[in-house]
């Protein structure tokens, strides 16, 4: 395990008044031990993975690496970013079955042991993976898929929205009121255009715009990409959007922005039959919005226009009440995206290797179940990152136990900052030498090795 | 922020200007320049928008081309330079409503919008019939003969669109958006298909120009939001924060307000035990608030500073609600928010510090607070030459709507065209509610576009009207003069200079009023940045 002092930013779970401090720390080490013995299926084996990669200095904190892993040239995947947006629950996604403090905590909600009906299936002798989420068995076994566990922001609050602001703006820890762009778009603002002759290069398929891409250039919200052409009448198409062009361009702002890249892509995209798109591989996509969006993602990086970034959000994941981890309301949920995910990695085949896909929440849920068959909000949950070129068949975590002395404040204490995860995957597998820049304020850098 | 230099416009408890000062004052310096016409135009303008407006029904349909004749060269509308006031206040700049200004002033004006009971609503009357359920209890519309609770839902959102494009208590209809997005309500699921509606008309439509903390109040007690933020199955023992937390960081305090973990965890006991009537425990009461003694945590509570005693009820939280009605963190953040929707996203410090003296002057009035809001010295300041504001979808819609008179067909399916532009009325699920910034928005741009292209040909299958009946809203006036005449028309002519010669100068390329010029201008007109603003 990594020594106290060395989680992300010096984050450490609560440690209630001062005159308790002494005692916390105490209760705390002690746990840390009974801990590691548990772990050694699990934990262990991600340690020496880490250790045995980046050499023991990993360990420690560490500054970004900015090196290539090869020494060639860099490379630039395309990155599928999802926004798990309401607090998934990590727990009930990957769930750490060894731990003996889980069950009784979550009582009725808590998802059964490994050869029990619903139980999970083992992914590493301490953590099982949900039935519902068994799509994802073959990404994981075959190495393309890693779970990240007490990940998230070292924010403490627990409020959506600022928790959501500070994530995608890549500002956690710094009180910030208004946050403007987000760490992809800086990351497209300050990256060369992997296609300079690209019109498109950030997209979002949804209708409003999330918050992490803005700020980036040639970017859009597009919710339909079939539906994307340009109306009226069909012979003064090109002079109506001159004219639009014009009007538009006396804008200041994200009007201006929006209307240019809007222009510049309509044909772009006009080019791409996404109605009639016939995925690879037999891959069966959900039939529900978020599947059918990671099917047009598929086809718009088949079509190979230049788009380097595209965010797809699923929202939802707030289950206060009536939360139904085993069969209920978050099983098919989480069925929707192990499905998706699952679809997307066939569909894509080969070109996995150079697709990362990250998902994550805004933060994970109290361990507790309260009175209504759901939970409230948490702290750390548990990321998902997908590609050819991940570490996978792991799950990755700084596990210090369920037990409530070791908990902040009732939920799972973050020990793997998000945005350790986001700037190894950016600098490694996007060509960004930069990538921790885009994350002011964040001096401490833990290498969790989590892609190739 | 940019504020005005001119300071001969006088605040609020001043006599305010009459219309000409202002438009000494704030001239909009990019503000096309047409003729003046006359009252007489005004009317016939009038006649052309029934004209239009009667087209989608049955009255109107023998007006064509040339029935009805504005003077050549002359737009219909008094031009006036405050028209940009009227902008900010409601859902799109009619002619009618720049008679309304001239005739009372822009003091007057306000003052009448604030009360709008006062206001004669019968043109909006018929547009209503086919809501039956419009006042119906949750049982009633559960009992409704032919419509499913999702039908009603349908229409419910299609109502919203119909009072924002024909009500004329215009400057309620926009409260009643910001209220609903503040205390958001998702209305598409289950139960909330039909508590939302009742939250529409008793706690936001009921409230919306009343005191802040009866508004409250009724939220917290609404069937809608304690179903939507399950506050209904809060229960003592193992309480749950969802509503306690949300109450605390966007509808009061906000989320940089005084408030702790703790203080949400305490509130969340207050609270349980507050829930509803759901069918199956009563089909006779199904939908109304139900307080349950038995579900209520009655331990002592401490919520922000505030010692509840051991034994209490429903009195828990109502306490806690009536000082966070009125805490100043929570007039702070409603202020300013309150603000950003009526003067621009920057709203001027002086503006939001004199709206917070008349919440504590007046115990949370909010019809006062807009009232302060709305003086001519701080509309000046935030003209939205300097101060410019993205329409949002269903605001865009009403407008195009409504300044050129157009009846929907069937107001259900115009949902549907909202659902494209990403805005239908309660369908935003998260429970901050649809986002009012630029960035949030302006992506959006080409289903816009498509809308006014299609809604120019006549080819929008929710709407009736044909290019003929578009044709008839240009009277007479030559082709030369069709941009500045929507400009007029369409916006009070408060379009951009530039954009109005843009479009012009594409019109002279086409050259021949043919159907295809008059569909193309409307949609220029509506696909143009100046449009998009308000």
């Amino acid at each position: 395990m990594k020594e106290q002092g060395q989680s992300p930013d010096g984050a450490e779970p609560r440690t209630g008044s001062n005159g308790c401090e002494e005692f916390v720390q105490a209760e705390r080490r002690r746990w840390m031990a009974a801990v590691d013995q548990r772990l050694l299926g699990g934990a262990m084996r991600s340690i020496a993975k880490r250790g045995g990669t980046a050499g023991s200095a990993a360990l420690a904190a560490s500054v970004p690496k900015v090196a290539f892993a090869n020494g060639g040239a860099p490379t630039r995947d395309i990155l599928v970013f999802v926004m798990l947006r309401g607090g998934m629950d990590g727990l009930s996604l990957c769930v750490p079955h060894g731990d003996p403090d889980y069950a009784w905590q979550r009582g009725n909600l808590a998802v059964p042991g490994p050869g029990q009906l619903d139980g999970v299936t083992d992914l590493d002798g301490f953590f099982g993976l949900s039935q519902a989420a068994s799509a994802l068995l073959p990404a994981y076994q075959e190495g393309d898929l890693a779970f990240i566990h007490n990940a998230g922001s070292t924010d403490p609050t627990r409020s959506h929205f600022d928790q959501m602001k500070f994530i995608e703006g890549g500002v956690p820890n710094q009180g910030a009121t208004v946050v403007t762009s987000g760490w992809l778009g800086r990351h497209l603002a300050s990256t060369a255009a992997v296609d300079p002759a690209a019109s498109l290069r950030g997209v979002a398929i949804d209708y409003t715009s999330p918050l992490t891409l803005a700020g980036g250039p040639k970017t859009l919200s597009i919710p339909k990409l079939p539906q994307f052409k340009f109306g009226g009448y069909a012979h003064t198409v090109s002079d109506r959007k001159a004219l639009l062009g014009g009007m538009y361009d006396r804008e200041t702002s994200a009007l201006r922005s929006s209307a240019q890249s809007t222009l510049a892509t309509i044909d772009v995209l006009g080019t791409i039959d996404f109605l009639n798109y016939a995925p690879s591989g037999g891959a069966v996509y959900p039939v529900t919005e978020f599947g059918d969006r990671f099917k047009k993602a598929a086809a718009l990086i088949k079509a190979d226009v230049g788009v380097e970034a595209i965010e797809i959000d699923r929202a939802r994941w707030d289950h206060h009440d009536d939360m139904g981890p085993i069969n209920g309301r978050l099983a098919i949920m989480l069925e929707e995206l192990s499905q998706t995910l699952a679809a997307f990695r066939t569909d894509l085949g080969a070109l996995m290797g150079n697709v990362t896909v990250v998902a994550l929440s805004e933060f994970g849920r109290r361990v507790d179940a309260n009175g209504a068959d759901g939970t409230d909000h948490g702290r750390g949950g548990c990321m998902l990152v997908m590609g050819g070129n991940v570490n996978g068949g792991q799950v990755i975590h700084d596990w210090v136990g369920l037990d409530p002395l070791m908990l902040d404040d009732l939920a799972l204490p973050v020990r793997v900052d998000y945005r350790d995860i986001l700037i190894e995957i950016l600098t490694e597998r996007l060509g960004n030498a930069g990538a921790a820049a885009l994350f002011p304020n964040h001096s401490t850098f833990t290498d969790w090795n989590i892609v190739r | 922020m940019t504020t005005s230099e001119s300071p001969s416009v006088d605040g609020t408890n001043g006599p305010g200007p009459d219309v000409s000062a202002a438009d000494v004052t704030c001239s909009h310096p990019s503000s096309p320049s047409v003729a003046q016409p006359t009252r007489r135009t005004v009317l016939l303008g009038g006649a052309a928008l029934a004209a239009a407006a009667g087209s989608a029904g049955t009255a109107a349909a023998s007006v064509g081309t040339g029935t009805v004749a504005a003077p050549q060269g002359q737009a219909p509308g008094l031009a006036s330079r405050s028209a940009w006031i009227l902008g900010r206040a409601s859902y799109g700049v009619t002619p009618e409503m720049i008679q309304d200004l001239n005739a009372r002033g822009i003091q007057d004006w306000l003052d009448w919008q604030l009360v709008p009971d006062s206001i004669d609503d019968s043109d909006l009357a018929v547009h209503l019939t086919p809501f039956d359920w419009i006042d119906q209890s949750v049982v009633e519309m559960w009992n409704h003969p032919t419509k499913s609770g999702r039908v009603i839902g349908y229409e419910a959102r299609a109502l919203r669109l119909i009072r924002a494009t024909h009500s004329k208590r215009q400057l309620f209809e926009r409260i009643v958006e910001f209220w609903t997005d503040h205390f958001n309500v998702y209305g598409s699921a289950d139960d909330l298909w039909l508590l939302k509606i009742v939250d529409d008309r008793e706690v936001v439509r009921q409230h919306a120009f009343g005191k802040f903390r009866d508004l409250l109040q009724a939220s917290a007690k609404s069937p809608g939001m304690l179903e939507y933020l399950d506050n209904a199955t809060n229960v003592v023992g193992a309480p749950q924060e969802n509503y306690a937390r949300e109450v605390l960081e966007l509808h009061t305090l906000g989320v940089d307000g005084p408030y702790t973990e703790a203080d949400v965890r305490e509130l969340a006991r207050c609270f349980t035990g507050w829930t509803y009537w759901r069918f199956i425990e009563s089909p006779t009461q199904y939908g109304e608030f139900r307080y349950r003694p038995d579900r209520h945590d009655t331990g002592a509570k401490s919520v922000l500073g505030i010692d509840i005693p051991a034994g209490g009820d429903l009195s828990d939280a109502e306490t806690v609600l009536d000082h966070l009605a009125n805490h100043p963190s929570t007039i702070d953040f409603v202020t300013t928010k309150l603000a950003k929707w009526l003067l621009g996203y920057e709203p001027p410090a002086a503006a939001v510090d004199a709206a917070k003296a008349t919440w504590v002057a007046t115990d949370g009035d909010i019809r006062k607070i807009v009232r302060t809001l709305l003086s001519p010295r701080f509309l000046q300041q935030t003209a939205p030459w300097r101060e410019p504001k993205l329409k949002r979808p269903l605001h865009w819609v009403a407008s195009l709507h409504r300044t050129t008179g157009i009846t929907m067909g069937d107001p259900v399916g115009a949902v549907l065209s909202l659902a494209s532009l990403g805005h239908t009325s309660f369908d935003w699920h998260a429970p901050n509610g649809y986002p009012d910034i630029e960035e949030a928005w302006s992506s959006l741009l080409i289903w816009r576009w498509n809308y006014a292209a299609s809604f120019s040909q006549g080819l929008e299958v929710t709407l009736n009207h044909t290019i003929t009946d578009l044709r008839a809203l240009l009277g007479t006036v030559p082709m030369t003069g069709w941009a500045a005449h929507l400009s007029q028309l369409m916006t009070g002519g408060t379009m951009s200079r530039e954009d109005v010669s843009d479009i012009q100068a594409y019109l002279d390329g086409i050259g021949v009023p043919s159907d295809e010029a008059v569909a193309e201008a409307f949609e220029l007109v509506a696909s143009s940045p100046s449009f998009g603003r308000y």
